[in-house]
């Protein structure tokens, strides 16, 4: 990012693409989207100038869009019926796809929407797919060496336009009047889907991803109430539309647990009834063990949901609530306005495509971490219950077995680490936003140092879940990131993070070790932290923390410290 | 019977939601739109007309042009304000629905 609250995305496309920009501009964006188009039609020119107007300002993004037929000569070829050797197509994907890889080096992520043909255009019908002088059959070609070219990249994202034109329909996706009379390469509708992709891959890139599905049961889960005619009762598979649709629902929110997402329960139900439904119903997809927590019971929903976020530690900005009752729905809406309540068909045969359609879950990574999710909550309840039978809070500690590992930043922890660093709100220092291609270049400038931690006890592996960083300038050294998941502070943690950066600081001959709290509307866990338990001494002004490293920062007692990929 | 008015605003709305908030035009039957002065460009013509032609046919399933090169020269053009695009659209559709081989749902 450019450090002002505007994101500046410029577009460089073969044909008009003022409609994209135009709804990327929608003001309901945060943080706002200014969208610039590159002049039209020169493509290679702006990949390989940079030194053109339309790269003067600060561009933070690059989306490059164009139509195959204008960017592969061998594919241009094809459309007039010529036979041009798939090779050569190749060949020319191969020199389009180095120009896009040095382009992304420019930027902190580029959007290439895949290469479309208009659905008219009927190619070599019957052997379209076939023929190897297809349209159909060079276009998938074509698309899929593209995308192998740039899967090693990291700040590169490949998207699916053809998706765009299907939620279009081929009327509105490719107008021949749009491009004779303005150069306008799709419609309306086209250009509006793809404005609605990249904002929630921005989104998404900002750490701004949902990671809670919050759900109702009765008509919401499966049709009927649990409470009236126990678990036989209920409407769930069997041969009933109604019945099949709910199975169907679930299949898709146990594929979002799958990719990450937690699930939770909040439903006005009597918790035995519900969770013997969710045990024993033999076609139920949807287990107890898949939820990461539940508030089954006939309180306020607002309440319940304030409790169970709380009870994950996440945020309310990070929930979404589903519930058929459109009062519930009106309710918390009112009530919790961070919380993203979508509207919900009265249709239950919809519900599966209501899901489906939700773009609040996009992430630019899906790591380890994520498809682990829910065991870890598992675990954590499984934590907490001991730490309710703990007579001291010291005695919990060291029944836990903590073990924290440190390693230095490199290829393999990168990825996690950026997603970390974007999307940790509480227990960080900086809030620094940087993007995988942006850390990875400052972790190796002279004088910058990137740790990440790793931490498990007894019940189970936390994985990566804190980053801390050192700039070393003059004889001290500056603490620049300090960050810790939800999942893991609270714990000892953050002391053992910081007796690792005294250890490190030490080691490199330095006296001092500096750091500054920049405050945000969500990290005051962090400050809190800094003053009453980090042993560093406040400054005037309340937010500038030293440590004199004459003297050893203590490792906590009972947490096992790994230190020999720290070098 | 296609209500005209609503059609051309909702155009006119959508169109609006490709502009940067701050271009933004409010909508009434004086607001000018292509003429000197007016709201909307070139590229938000050619929109302009796209948008009123799938209304137009997703409302009344006539197809009517309104990209003729001989009206957009004219010099009082239908394109200059809200009332008369609206009057424009309006004959066009009369004009289209006398024709024998628009029916409906074409």
């Amino acid at each position: 990012m450019t450090g002002s609250e505007t994101v500046h995305i410029l577009i460089v496309s073969d044909f008009n693409a003022q409609g994209l920009a135009g709804y990327l501009h929608d003001g309901s964006s945060t943080p706002r989207l200014e969208a610039r188009l590159a002049p039209f039609g020169q493509v290679i020119q702006s990949l390989t100038d940079f030194s053109l107007p339309c790269w003067q300002p600060p561009t933070d993004y690059l989306v490059v869009w164009t139509q195959p037929q204008r960017v592969l000569r061998s594919f241009n070829a094809l459309l007039d019926f010529e036979r041009p050797p798939i090779e050569s197509v190749l060949e020319e994907v191969d020199s389009y796809t180095r120009l896009l890889l040095q382009a992304a080096q420019r930027v902190q992520a580029l959007f290439v929407p895949n290469w479309v043909v208009s659905a008219y255009n009927r190619g070599l019908s019957l052997l379209d797919l076939k023929n190897d002088y297809g349209i159909a059959n060079v276009l998938l070609r074509a698309n899929l060496r593209l995308v192998d070219n740039l899967k090693e990249s990291r700040n590169i994202f490949v998207l699916n336009a053809q998706r765009w034109m299907e939620l279009a329909g081929a009327r509105n996706a490719h107008n021949p009047k749009l491009w004779y009379m303005g150069k306008i390469g799709f419609g309306n509708d086209v250009f509006k889907e793809a404005a609605r992709d990249l904002r929630a891959a921005l989104q998404g890139m900002a750490g701004g991803a949902r990671k809670l599905v919050l759900l109702d049961l009765d008509e919401t889960l499966w049709g009927g109430i649990v409470g009236d005619g126990g678990w036989e009762g209920i409407r769930l598979g069997g041969h009933d539309a109604t019945g099949e649709a709910f199975v169907d629902f679930q299949t898709a929110l146990k594929a979002l647990k799958n990719r990450g997402v937690l699930l939770g329960i909040v439903s006005k139900n009597e918790e035995e009834i519900a969770l013997e439904a969710l045990s024993r119903h033999p076609e139920m997809v949807l287990r107890p063990a898949d939820f990461a927590g539940w508030r089954i019971n006939w309180r306020d929903k607002v309440a319940n949901i304030r409790d169970l976020v709380q009870e994950l530690n996440l945020g309310l900005q990070s929930a979404v609530f589903i519930d058929d009752n459109q009062v519930e729905r009106s309710r918390v809406r009112e009530a919790l306005p961070e919380v993203l309540v979508p509207d919900w068909p009265e249709d239950r045969l919809l519900y599966r495509k209501a899901l489906l359609d939700l773009d609040c879950f996009d992430t630019p990574s899906i790591t380890e971490e994520d498809l682990e999710r829910t065991r870890l909550y598992a675990a954590e309840r499984r934590r907490v219950a001991v730490r309710d039978e703990a007579q001291t809070f010291e005695d919990w500690l060291r029944t836990l077995e903590t073990r924290v590992k440190v390693e230095r930043l490199n290829a393999s922890n990168l990825p996690r680490g950026a997603q970390l660093l974007n999307k940790t709100n509480q227990m960080n220092l900086s809030t620094r936003r940087l993007s995988e291609a942006e850390l990875s270049a400052w972790a190796g400038d002279d004088g910058h140092y990137v740790w990440t931690y790793r931490v498990a006890d007894k019940f189970g592996d936390a994985g990566l879940t804190g980053i801390a960083s050192l700039e070393v300038d003059q004889g001290s050294a500056t603490v620049v990131d300090f960050l810790l998941s939800c999942r893991v502070i609270g714990r000892r943690v953050e002391e053992t993070v910081l007796h690792h950066l005294a250890l490190a600081a030490r080691q490199l001959g330095l006296r001092q070790l500096t750091a500054r709290y920049v405050p945000t509307p969500k990290n005051k866990v962090c400050l809190a932290f800094w003053r009453e338990r980090s042993g560093f001494e406040a400054g005037a002004d309340g937010a500038t923390f030293r440590f004199n490293l004459e003297t050893p920062f203590p490792l906590p007692e009972a947490i096992e410290l790994d230190v020999k990929d720290a070098g | 019977m296609t209500d005209v008015d609503a059609l051309v605003r909702s155009a006119l709305e959508e169109l609006n939601l490709q502009l940067p908030p701050e271009q933004r035009f409010p909508i009434g039957p004086d607001t000018s739109l292509f003429a000197p002065g007016g709201h909307i460009d070139s590229f938000g013509l050619v929109n302009l007309i796209l948008l009123l032609e799938e209304r137009v046919f997703d409302s009344s399933g006539l197809e009517i042009t309104l990209s003729d090169d001989r009206i957009l020269a004219e010099p009082e053009s239908p394109f200059r304000d809200v009332r008369s695009l609206t009057e424009h659209v309006r004959e066009l559709i009369d004009r289209r629905s006398l024709q024998p081989d628009q029916g409906q749902g074409a």
